[in-house]
């Protein structure tokens, strides 16, 4: 019971951040719903032997960035690219409008990305990892990461050159 | 390129999606795991969690063939000892609740070098840092003296490594060490005076829960002699081979066929083929078959069946399952297998309840060998009513 209720405990506080996470990996609110409850039952099976919570966290997470590459190579998953984001409610203000279309922009860039260089810019830039964080999550060298970054990077401003202006070094934001 | 204003962008587009509690759907999913894991231990161990009192039936029972055709080799005689990796603390040595010092590894471990005070097999570096737990001790006598060899696990985040170290009974000071670095230990004896026995494996994915490492790693067994001076490898390999030839087991099925008016008798075909490059001794072919559906024919010659339980208990959605085991002796590299099984449905129903299934897995029986490409998928087989 002890176990189940600190399971129970975990999914519950890290669910926001991974959903978060895996929206950024899939662009598509029902992939990333998906993907964390993948890694999440994985987790379960795991929780035994996983002893504390960071290790759980460091665990599932893993497991989230391998399970994303893996289907990726599974043929009959259907990546969600051309869907726009759902409306929320209280974001439609009028005066939010250009950063809305900056999101859909963004989203729209990195659906164009490949998903190793999608779940590398994430973990550099959104999960704030380094390079060699980057490369143990992954399974991959230090090497890999940084060409993959630049690659990412530099497909990012093909694919949306209206962010490179935002992007420019030195740019005030 | 601007990383603040890209982390800041990333940070915002994350913030659109929805939160949902997926707690339900992950323990959904965790059950369906442990199903397809398809191994009996799978399932006792959610009997456990659950906490739910299941009758099991261990009751195996021969199947009657309705004629005597062979076709199936006989089961091997098989070791019962399958290695396993140790990974849970030991509580009751006396080093699982001393201090050692430990040695330097070399930078290969985060775990020492310096005093680590165990507990219960486990100590907990200061300020977040790495875990140590104490998961075999031997005794073994170094120069006439007591002394343990022991098998550290240090965990740091998502990483481990293991070490294997010989200490001093009455101090916890370091008289040696055996094995610096290793990605998994299976076993730890002293075989004699002075000498240490360590059963080694090539790779731990923490990335695929599931697999076996068991069955995935390389496994070797490596000697070490004290010299006076320290452990020195006296026996075994030094390295692991970077391309060992594996066993690849793959299944397929067809559909279980039934027809109206055919007594019953329903009918599919299973081909197990070894894709492999090594030879799998002690293949069998593991069924989980809705138990509705009772094996007929000559094909189940010298399988076995027991009677799982009732999973409808722990499992919603899931029907009482038979789990039906066939041998199937050796399969060299590239050999196919087919095999044409028949079941009796009494009565023939179209109205066969969700989930009742006839799954099917080829496995191979322990001890181990290097098999790769461990798939935890069981294949299905439609039930189909004509």
């Amino acid at each position: 019971v002890e176990s189940t209720n600190s399971y129970d405990a975990f999914v519950r506080a890290r669910t926001p951040a991974l959903l978060r996470a895996a929206y950024l990996l899939t662009g598509d609110q029902h992939l990333a719903e998906d993907l964390v409850q993948a890694a999440l039952a994985r987790t379960h099976r795991a929780w035994r032997r996983l002893e504390r919570e960071e290790n759980a966290e460091a665990y599932t997470r893993k497991v989230m960035y391998h399970l994303q590459v893996a289907w990726w190579r599974r043929p009959r998953v259907i990546e969600s690219l051309a869907g726009s984001v759902p409306e929320r409610a209280g974001r439609s203000e009028p005066d939010l409008s250009d950063r809305a279309a900056l999101r859909e922009t963004l989203r729209q860039a990195l659906l164009k990305l490949t998903r190793a260089q999608r779940a590398v810019l994430v973990l550099r830039f959104f999960e704030d990892r380094s390079e060699n964080e980057t490369a143990q999550a992954l399974g991959v060298s230090i090497g890999t990461v940084k060409s993959q970054t630049a690659r990412a990077l530099a497909r990012l401003r093909r694919a949306a050159p209206e962010l490179t202006d935002l992007y420019l070094e030195g740019n005030a934001r | 390129m601007n990383p603040n204003a890209l982390r800041a962008d990333l940070a915002d587009l994350a913030e659109q999606v929805a939160i949902v509690d997926l707690r339900d759907r992950a323990l959904t999913t965790s059950r369906r795991l442990a199903v397809r894991r398809a191994t009996l231990a799978a399932v006792a161990l959610i009997v456990a969690v659950a906490g739910v009192a299941v009758v099991l039936r261990p009751l195996s029972r021969d199947i009657a063939p309705s004629r005597p055709v062979p076709t199936h080799l006989p089961a091997t005689t098989e070791s019962t000892t399958v290695p396993t990796i140790i990974q849970r603390p030991v509580a009751t040595d006396p080093l699982a609740n001393a201090t050692l010092d430990l040695p330097a590894w070399g930078g290969t471990s985060d775990c020492g070098p310096g005093l680590a005070t165990f507990r219960n097999g486990t100590h907990l570096f200061p300020n977040g840092g790495p875990q140590a737990l104490l998961v075999k001790a031997v005794p073994v006598t170094v120069a006439g003296q007591p002394a343990e060899a022991v098998a550290l696990m240090c965990l740091v985040g998502n990483h481990h490594s293991y070490q294997v170290a010989v200490f001093r009974t009455d101090s916890g000071s370091a008289v040696g060490q055996v094995v610096a670095d290793a990605a998994v230990v299976f076993e730890l004896s002293s075989p004699g005076p002075d000498q240490v026995a360590v059963e080694l494996g090539d790779r731990y994915d923490d990335a695929v829960p599931f697999s076996d490492v068991e069955k995935a790693s390389q496994h070797q067994v490596r000697t070490y002699l004290w010299n006076g001076h320290g452990f020195a490898q006296s026996g075994g390999p030094t390295a692991f081979a970077s391309d060992p030839p594996s066993m690849h087991l793959e299944e397929t099925t067809t559909a279980l066929v039934f027809q109206h008016g055919a007594a019953g008798v329903g009918r599919m075909t299973v081909t197990v083929r070894n894709s492999g490059r090594l030879a799998a001794p002690r293949v069998s072919l593991r069924m989980y078959v809705a138990a509705l559906l009772e094996p007929t024919g000559s094909a189940w010659a010298g399988c076995t069946i027991a009677h799982g339980g009732q999973p409808t208990q722990t499992q919603p959605g899931l029907v009482p399952t038979d789990t039906i085991v066939c041998d199937l002796g050796s399969l060299a590299p590239g050999e196919r297998r087919e095999i044409g099984y028949e079941f009796v449905m009494d009565p023939v129903t179209s109205s066969i309840p969700d989930g009742a299934l006839c799954t099917v897995m080829a496995l191979q029986r322990p001890p181990y060998g290097l098999e790769t490409g461990l798939s935890d998928d069981p294949v299905s087989a439609a039930i189909v009513i004509h």
